[in-house]
């Protein structure tokens, strides 16, 4: 027997060598706590949790009847998502992940049939049987169940003043086409006219990675770095973007606590590195007001910045602003 | 209880030792091999 | 009847067969030939006259891709005069619903044949070492295909009924498309009497051409495949309208057919599609033979009986997943192809309008995972010495829900401004980093992996080990399934410190770890079960009901998915009936709202469900005369025996 037992310690403790990382990692910040003590508090949380239970169930030889486990379980993970998890998630999701557990912990009391004899019993017990005990239980339940029903029911009721839900789309999906100075532009076949290379042709995306880090402003550089300092010119001159988009191009500008939503954070990976470099030319060019009609509620302060640029100052500004957070455009095939 | 007699035969600084070389293949075929392999057949980079 | 005594007669027989079949298979290819000839003539007859009007195709761009036309223009769409309707219900929907159920249907009906071929060559196979288990497995393929022959007549009726509502509600529309696919149209007409051909002879033959694993039983397998050779011709055909629509070929911007129908119909989404829904077919039509077994097993009265169910649930069930691990993959592929098509439709599916569906999808899938792993935990209850993994149980669920918490978390969260102010940002600092792609499949591969290992368990678990190097090899599976696991946690982190475009490169090496663990651990695995001591034999019949509902779940989910994603793969087109070609201009162009679609999507469904309960339900009817027959004979039997005996 007490080699079963060492054996699922030992698997405990890889179990957690193996997710201490992730949560290491994810952590975050929390309340006083600096994000790297936090996610220590948090894992040291789980190791006493499943150190305890061991003590409990198998060293001490306390049983804990799965009918109070499963309460139990669920009232931990409703702490964790709620209170321990900062700052706090929206109540969608909340409501999501709760869902999630309490069909997993349904599935723990069900998960083999003596466990499911274990948990059910009771249950059984209280709705059959006859004596005073499962009597009183069984009048308690009868008022209590009904009771909720009907203190949620008289919840949902209550008249409502929160502002309404907003579901924003990011990343609305672009047109096929768009005029730009009166020149059309197939968003799905333009390529950027000065991703050029040092012999003066088209540069394969990823290539360019040779010219990360360098110097754009010493007096005999490629071609490619020439175009980076023009787009530099645009960034931070000719259109200001910087005001708003930030001197490291990570939306924190002097202006952009002005706006919400916040304006773009180019070095965070899920913008423009996930898009087309057309895409990002339909944005700049056409700004907030060309949003289609699937970005509901169009919350975007992006000037339509063709009014003020010429076409080449937008590709440009496109190759700075790759150049200078080092992502690739997404590309396909 | 048949099985765990077979097992008491094998020595626990036996089992350290093969585990310790599944432990280092397992790491060799994964990350190094299947995953350079891989990332180079896509030309991508890795670094490891 | 067939006469089949004598051994020469037999051979005879089955030859002439097996060249029939042959021939029938080239069968479809001579109107290709015939038309390659045509065209030359043609091609002839047109150099001689005058210089015949050329267009560009909008999808094939090579130098010399520029086609003759041969057919009108795709027309302005009017309202009304080129749409039909039915008061004031959305036509839409109707050919929704008719398009869904048919599909439904026909996907059964496609997918039954495949695993009932597998279930007979195993038959045939096992029917030299082991009379009764090749038996066994041949009764399983021809019940199977029981089944399936009174959904296929129910194909055909939607189909029809298909086409009506095409003809009556969009006209406009199904003459553009007939007109471009006209050259096949009647080779897909042709297909499906032959289809329905070789199924009646397929069914009916089974017990004269049944000779145990002779001659004839082979010309029946042969038959089989031609079955499935045809069903997948036809399903590839239907397909190729289907991906037209979506990323149309072989005509010219303004819709005219160029001549070549080869390049209409290998339309850049056409393959990808094709590989998606056959593997999506096979899937389901193992859920819904499982789920029929799960309620035969429910309803039945002993433990024979129920024995069988228990036995042919698992293996339809195990026959949809081998379908099932693929698919992601291939779905994956067919999504990159999208995107490579349009970046307008890639972003409208999986950033944009769409993206929520994604989410609804992702929670299918987790529930499919789940719910198999369940349904393994329950189906041990019939193994005995199974009861040494018990506690091992509760620690992979702890995991598949802690990836599926991963797997469901949005990357853009639905809040009210009041959440939002709390959050501080649009993006959650903690639960933010699971809302991204790297997360996303590191979740998905450690669910299949633990599926893996959930299985791997399940066929040990009613054995000891009797190898001498049974220790190394338990050994070497922990090493393989842990460094598996680290590897793809180790690279779902490592995807966020680098660029897109490598990430996307990083999701090979995890599915190469999934799949290591999927081909060498189960491999492992049954070496190390060779001569090893069974602790009992296998109780069919002993499984938990609950294992029975987790079944029903599993076909329940395949269908909602099917649902959910061909809604989606329908609404990218948003308002065009043939993409960027033939605009939808009635007032049902728009693309409904992802409640709708749940609605409608859950109703069709229902639906479904309803029709195939009558299918089942028709096909029990059939066994239940045969059983009273037998029973009434057999009391006959006995009534004249007793007296015979008593004398």
């Amino acid at each position: 027997m007490s080699m079963f037992k060492k054996k699922t310690l030992l698997t405990q403790v890889l179990v957690l060598i193996l997710v201490a990382p992730v949560l290491a990692w994810a952590g975050g910040g929390g309340g006083p706590f600096s994000a790297g003590t936090f996610s220590f508090i948090k894992v040291g949380l789980v190791i006493f949790a499943i150190f305890s239970a061991w003590l409990i169930k198998d060293k001490m030889g306390i049983p804990l009847p799965k009918l109070i486990q499963a309460p139990l379980l669920w009232v931990l993970c409703y702490i964790n998502f709620r209170v321990i998890l900062q700052p706090p998630i929206p109540f969608s999701l909340l409501a999501m992940y709760m869902g999630v557990c309490t069909v997993a912990i349904f599935l723990y009391c069900s998960i083999t049939a003596s466990s499911w004899e274990e948990f059910s019993h009771p249950i059984a017990v209280m709705l059959r049987e006859d004596h005073g005990t499962a009597k009183m239980s069984r009048y308690a339940t009868f008022l209590i169940v009904p009771g909720l029903i009907a203190f949620q029911t008289y919840n949902q009721m209550l008249p409502k003043f929160g502002e309404p839900i907003e579901l924003r789309t990011v990343h609305p999906a672009p047109p096929a086409s768009i005029n730009v100075h009166k020149k059309l532009v197939t968003l799905q076949t333009a390529e950027n006219p000065f991703r050029i290379g040092d012999d003066g042709n088209y540069l394969k995306v990823g290539d360019e990675s040779q010219y990360f880090g360098g110097n754009s402003w010493t007096g005999d550089v490629p071609k490619f770095l020439q175009q980076v300092r023009e787009g530099g010119v645009v960034f931070f001159g000719t259109a200001g973007c910087f005001y708003c988009h930030g001197d490291n191009l990570d939306g924190k500008g002097p202006f952009s606590f002005a706006f919400n939503p916040i304006p773009a954070n180019f070095a965070d990976p899920g913008t423009i590195s996930q898009l087309q470099e057309t895409f990002v030319f339909w944005r700049v060019a056409k700004g907030g007001p060309d949003l289609s009609r699937e970005a509901f509620p169009w919350a975007s302060a992006m000037p339509p910045w063709e009014k003020h640029l010429t076409t080449n100052e937008i590709w440009k500004v496109i190759i700075f602003e790759y150049w200078h957070t080092g992502f690739f455009p997404r590309t396909w095939g | 209880m048949s099985e765990n007699k077979e097992e008491q035969k094998v020595g626990i600084g036996q089992k350290i030792v093969f585990g310790a070389i599944m432990a280092a293949a397992s790491f060799l075929y994964y990350v190094v091999f299947l995953n350079k392999s891989l990332m180079v057949l896509q030309n991508l980079a890795y670094p490891y | 009847m067939l006469n089949l005594n004598g051994e020469k007669k037999k051979k005879i027989g089955a030859w002439l067969l097996l060249s029939m079949i042959g021939m029938l298979v080239l069968l479809p290819f001579t109107p290709a030939v015939v038309m390659a000839a045509e065209e030359k003539a043609a091609e002839a007859a047109a150099e001689g006259d005058a210089e015949p009007e050329k267009a560009k195709d909008v999808f094939y761009k090579g130098p010399g891709e520029f086609g003759i036309v041969s057919g009108p223009p795709a027309k302005e769409m009017v309202y009304p005069d080129d749409y039909g309707s039915y008061g004031d219900f959305q036509s839409r929907t109707i050919i929704w619903i008719a398009n869904q159920q048919h599909l439904y249907f026909g996907s059964f009906v496609l997918a039954v044949p495949m695993f009932v071929w597998v279930m007979e060559l195993i038959g045939i196979l096992q029917y030299g070492k082991d009379r009764k288990a090749g038996k066994k497995f041949d009764d399983l393929a021809h019940e199977m295909m029981k089944i399936s022959l009174t959904a296929y007549s129910v194909t055909a009726i939607l189909g029809g009924i298909l086409i009506f509502s095409f003809l009556a509600l969009y006209p406009g529309f199904f003459r553009y498309l007939s007109g471009i696919f006209r050259p096949v149209m009647h080779i897909y007409a042709l297909l499906f009497i032959l289809e329905s051909g070789v199924l009646y002879v397929y069914y009916y033959g089974w017990d004269a051409m049944n000779d145990g694993d002779g001659d004839w039983k082979w010309s029946h397998l042969a038959l089989g495949t031609m079955l499935n050779a045809v069903g997948i011709v036809l399903m590839v055909m239907a397909n190729t309208w289907v991906s037209f629509m979506m990323s149309p070929a072989g005509v010219d911007a303004q819709g005219r057919f160029l001549g070549d129908i080869w390049k209409v119909m290998h339309n850049p989404l056409m393959v990808p599609i094709v590989i998606h829904r056959i593997l999506g077919n096979a899937a389901f039509g193992g859920g819904v033979v499982a789920a029929y077994a799960a309620f035969k097993f429910l309803a039945a009265k002993n433990i024979e009986e129920k024995g069988h169910y228990d036995w042919m649930s698992y293996i339809a069930m195990f026959m949809g997943i081998l379908a099932l691990i693929p698919l992601p993959f291939a779905g994956y592929w067919l999504m990159r192809e999208i995107y490579a098509y349009r970046q307008q439709m890639g972003i409208t599916l999986m950033g944009g309008l769409l993206a929520w569906v994604f989410i609804m999808q992702a929670t299918m899938i987790a529930t499919l995972f789940i719910t198999v792993n369940y349904y393994l935990f329950q189906a041990m209850g019939r193994m005995p010495g199974s009861e040494r993994y018990h506690r091992y149980f509760k620690y992979m669920l702890a995991i598949l829900v802690v990836s599926t918490i991963a797997w469901l978390t949005p990357h853009t969260l639905v809040m009210t401004p009041a959440e939002l102010k709390a959050m501080g940002g649009a993006q959650h600092p903690v639960v933010g980093n699971y809302g991204v792609m790297s997360a996303k499949n590191t979740a998905i591969n450690t669910m299949i992996t633990t599926t893996c290992v959930c299985f791997i368990i399940y066929q040990r678990c009613n054995f000891n080990v009797k190898v001498p190097w049974a220790w190394k090899g338990n050994l070497f599976l922990f090493f393989l399934v842990f460094g598996a696991e680290a590897n793809i946690v180790f690279l779902g982190i490592y995807g966020y410190f680098i660029p897109a475009n490598v990430r996307i490169g990083l999701s090979v090496p995890q599915v190469a770890s999934t799949l290591t663990v999927l081909f060498i651990g189960v491999w492992m695995n049954v070496k190390m079960l060779k001569g090893a001591e069974s602790v009992g034999e296998i109780r069919w019949g002993r499984m938990s009901v609950r294992g029975a509902y987790a079944l029903f779940m599993l076909a329940v989910a395949f269908t909602w998915t099917m649902a959910v994603m061909g809604y989606l793969r329908s609404s990218v087109r948003l308002h065009w009936h043939v993409n960027e070609i033939l605009r939808d201009n009635s007032p049902w162009a728009f693309t409904n709202p992802l409640g709708y679609a749940g609605n409608i999507n859950s109703f069709n469904v229902l639906l479904f469900w309803t029709m195939l309960l009558f299918v089942f339900w028709l096909s029990a009817l059939a066994g239940k005369g045969k059983e009273k027959v037998a029973a009434e004979a057999a009391a006959e039997a006995a009534g004249s025996a007793v007296p015979a005996g008593s004398h």
